[in-house]
């Protein structure tokens, strides 16, 4: 019996398949590959494959975690090319480690990192919006309403608010002219999206000129304390007065509490004794 | 990957990766050398069409050809077409996501008639004439093929040609025809002149249908003697040496059938008559269990499923069911695929067989007697007596089943109350089969559900000439029976008695209800299958712009000597067969299957098949 914790990617390609789709999609995966995955005992077998974080439909990531316990020994990195054989365009491993420790993946993660491509109707200048999310982050409390089975509650997210920083990308026109600077840029992700963006039928694109920002948040998540991107921008867009509009979100990062230090989960610390 | 279709849309419809593509096996090609691009359209939904084997198959066939380009389209969710509507997006497919408009060949397949709408829709958001008249040089041809082609008028000024039969020949040769004609640069007529010669394809516009004045067709007659009189479907004689795909694709959201399907045999050999698909597939042609278990082995490799079904139309009739199903228990234990059952004739090896595969829940088996009683199933050529349903059930209740689901036709020919009165009495002996069932063998909780579908008279079927009960008469008799339900372990469900009756016109329909279909897309019916958008108000106002009388159609009794839409089309079995079929079932007398005795149908002209084994 043996552990591998690896890392994947998911790109525009797949973004639009949900949890359990993509926990599917896995189960075939090792099939096809006939990776010698563990399967439970009793009366209904199921794989032992554990997801660090579920994925909101329609978010690209370069950072999803999942453990994986096969019956026999293998080579993470073999592990890693076999079954990148039988992952469709847009899903990729790109790491892999064996685990001897007992952490669970889903329970361990606290924090996640996301890169979100926004316009702003105001279309302000980044100093202006720097000093909007300055105020923003000096409230004590920031209450948002959520529903969740039929019944209105508000929520602090302040707590949940570790990073809000954003920055300005360019316009569409700079775009166009291959002005934009790519060093520039926190992610790449966006940078191909926008990209992709331009090349949309005309008519399904907004035809104005917008600035795009890309904001970079560092939110609370995992089993405990959980905050989705669009509902941290959605309350500054309320208490900044900005009209945002997101256009993509994409996760950069997922991380594991470990004493003072927040390590990726693929860090050596998290998975030997 | 050239997405065309916004993140804006996408996210504001409901399941985007119906419209994603890029699933595993799916195919990608370079346009480089195509000479042929292929359009396969499923009338329905991407989780109705994705589950159909016939596409599966013709997919992988078509996309073996190096000139030829096979891609799926399917018919948009009414939230989608909306969206698609409003930014002049015409309907693409998931291949390429290219526009079809741009394509040589469009092809649907026919599966039931109520998605007739949806195919001059899906025409329409293509931005391709829906009239086959109005289509020039730089559209593509629109072809069509399935079971209902087999009565194709209905649809006869829409498709530019049908293919009669199965497709995994004819299909080839339309393409190598096709690939010819384009390279000569002919006229579109010419191409449709060339595959008239083919075997089992019919070019409507070539044919002239004459009424009578009380309008039944007088005849139908080809334009000129190079067109055939008659369009004999074709079949594959060896289906062990028939095309099978290896791979099929796995999609990304769950679809109604996420398995894969081995197909055991084609046809069936009960011959019941009211049933279209008896008849139209015979002969009955099996796979041989040895190609079955390669082919399930293949498939997994090269799918990853965790299930296998078994489809055919009578799988308990398949001559090697002991040993296909025990080698696949064998062979796909070690692999955790799981086997999936159809309903099966229960007998101890079939209830063993499914206490070793289906490690589920012991619920839901069922049971279609169609007939509540003995005189009625012996019109019906349902070889079925009171005896083995009752036995049956017993065994699946001593083995620790609870659930039985029963499903019945109401309106058939010759029904009486007692007949109805009869449905309601099988319900209650399968409730005392329960309770006589030892406590301690039986599971817990009875639950019968008992359904009934209305009698939708069938082209190529004995009962052909027959007419439909009306929807009041159909109503009344589901109230009978409902009122003759009292226990609390049985459920009673019934079928849409004005869905019935759209079925029956367009099932046995001639080119003049065609119009018919054009005004009701026009006044936006779609998805007519999917109860919440079945708008019956509307159809009955296109029937009455067209001045057309759906009872006509669907509740008038034909003699046997008139002209019927579909006399053109042969099936392989003969109209007398059919004519001494019907005699047989008005006198209450059975038919012997196939394997018992020959009926002598007129199926061996095929000359393969069980007429010979």
């Amino acid at each position: 019996m043996i552990n591998i914790r690896a890392r994947f990617i998911r790109g525009e390609q797949v973004k639009y398949i949900s949890h359990l789709d993509m926990m599917k999609m896995f189960e075939r995966a090792l099939r096809r590959s006939r990776i010698p995955i563990y399967y439970s005992q009793g009366f209904n077998p199921h794989p032992q494959i554990v997801f660090g974080l579920p994925l909101s439909v329609g978010v690209t990531s370069d950072a999803e975690y999942v453990d994986f316990e096969l019956s026999e020994e293998m080579e993470p990195s073999e592990f890693v090319d076999i079954l990148n054989k039988q992952l469709p365009e847009g899903l990729k491993l790109s790491d892999a480690k064996v685990r001897t420790t007992k952490s669970n993946i889903m329970a361990s993660i606290t924090k996640a990192s996301y890169e979100v491509l926004v316009t702003i109707s105001q279309n302000p200048g980044i100093e202006e919006i720097g000093e909007k999310i300055l105020d923003f982050m000096k409230n004590k409390e920031i209450f948002i309403t959520k529903e969740s089975k039929g019944k209105v509650k508000k929520v602090d997210i302040r707590p949940m608010i570790q990073k809000f920083s954003a920055q300005y990308i360019g316009n569409k026109r700079s775009f166009e002219d291959k002005e934009v600077d790519v060093r520039k840029l926190t992610s790449i992700a966006l940078l191909e999206y926008i990209d992709k963006l331009n090349g949309l039928n005309e008519l399904l694109t907004n035809k104005e000129v917008n600035e795009y920002f890309g904001f970079s948040l560092l939110l609370s998540a995992g089993s405990m304390a959980n905050l989705k991107p669009e509902f941290a921008l959605q309350a500054f867009g309320e208490i900044s007065g900005y009209d945002l509009n997101v256009l993509k979100v994409h996760r950069s990062g997922l991380f594991i509490d470990k004493g003072d230090k927040m390590l990726n989960p693929l860090d050596n610390a998290l998975l030997a004794i | 990957m050239s997405i065309k279709i916004s993140d804006n849309i996408l996210q504001s419809v409901e399941k985007p990766s119906r419209y994603i593509g890029n699933e595993w096996n799916s195919v990608h090609k370079s346009l480089e050398g195509i000479e042929a691009r292929f359009a396969f359209c499923f009338p329905d939904v991407y989780e109705v069409g994705m589950s159909h084997l016939g596409m599966k198959i013709l997919y992988h066939l078509l996309n073996e050809r190096q000139d030829t380009y096979c891609e799926r389209v399917f018919a948009p969710w009414v939230d989608m077409e909306e969206k698609m509507r409003e930014n002049d997006v015409a309907l693409f497919s998931l291949e390429s996501h290219d526009p079809i408009k741009s394509f040589d060949i469009v092809g649907f397949t026919l599966q039931y008639e109520m998605s007739y709408t949806n195919i001059i829709n899906m025409l329409d958001l293509a931005k391709i004439p829906v009239l086959s008249g109005d289509r020039t040089k730089e559209h593509p041809f629109v072809c069509a093929g399935g079971p209902c082609a087999y009565n194709p008028e209905p649809l006869a000024d829409f498709i530019d040609f049908f293919m009669m039969g199965e497709g995994e020949e004819i299909i080839n040769e339309v393409m190598d025809t096709y690939v010819e004609w384009k390279k000569q640069n002919l006229p579109r007529e010419k191409f449709l002149e060339s595959i008239s010669q083919i075997e089992g394809i019919y070019v409507p516009s070539f044919y002239e249908v004459k009424y009578n004045e009380d309008n039944t067709i007088l005849s139908i007659k080809p334009l000129s003697e190079n067109y055939p009189e008659k369009i004999k479907k074709r079949i594959i004689k060896d289906l062990d040496k028939a095309y099978f795909p290896d791979k099929v694709i796995v999609p990304f959201t769950g679809i109604v059938h996420d398995r894969i399907m081995l197909e055991l045999f084609r046809g069936c050999i009960r011959g019941c008559r009211f049933c279209q698909a008896g008849y139209i597939y015979r002969p009955v042609r099996e796979r041989s269990h040895q190609r079955l278990l390669e082919h399930a082995g293949n498939l997994v490799d090269n799918t990853g499923y965790e299930e296998i079904s078994l489809t055919s139309l009578s799988t308990s009739d398949y001559s090697s069911f002991k040993d296909l199903t025990e080698g696949l228990i064998g062979e796909m234990e070690q692999r955790k695929v799981n086997l999936s059952l159809p309903s099966l004739r229960i007998d101890s090896f079939s209830l063993e067989l499914m206490e070793k595969a289906q490690k589920v829940r012991k619920s839901g088996l069922t049971f279609a007697p169609e007939a509540g009683s003995q005189r009625l199933r012996d019109v019906i050529n349902k070889g079925v007596t009171e005896q083995d349903l009752v036995n049956s059930v017993r065994t699946a209740f001593n083995g620790g089943w609870s659930g039985v689901k029963l499903y019945f036709m109401i309106g058939l020919p010759t029904e009486t109350f007692d007949d109805i009165n009869g449905i309601a009495d099988l319900g209650y002996k399968v409730v005392d089969a329960y309770m006589s069932t030892p406590k301690e063998n039986r599971g817990k909780g009875l639950s019968i559900s008992l359904s009934t579908s209305s009698f939708v008279p069938k082209p190529f079927t004995p009962f052909q000439w027959e007419p439909q009960d009306d929807i009041e008469t159909l109503r009344e008799k589901q109230k009978f029976l409902q009122g003759k339900i009292k226990s609390k372990y049985i459920k009673y469900s019934w079928h849409d008695p004005e869905l019935s009756l759209l079925e029956a016109v367009f099932a046995r329909g001639d080119r003049r209800v065609g119009q018919v279909l054009l005004e009701a897309v026009r006044k936006g019916c779609k998805f007519d299958s999917w109860g919440e958008h079945f708008k019956f108000s509307r159809w009955m106002e296109a029937f009455s712009e067209c001045d057309i009388d759906p009872h006509f159609y669907a509740n008038r009794k034909r003699k046997f000597d008139e002209v019927l839409p579909w006399d053109h089309i042969d099936i392989g079995v003969s109209k007398d067969h059919l004519i001494r079929e019907c005699k047989k079932a008005y006198n209450e007398e059975l038919t012997p299957n196939c394997r018992v005795d020959c009926s002598g149908c007129g199926a061996t002209v095929f000359g393969g098949g069980i007429c010979f084994d």
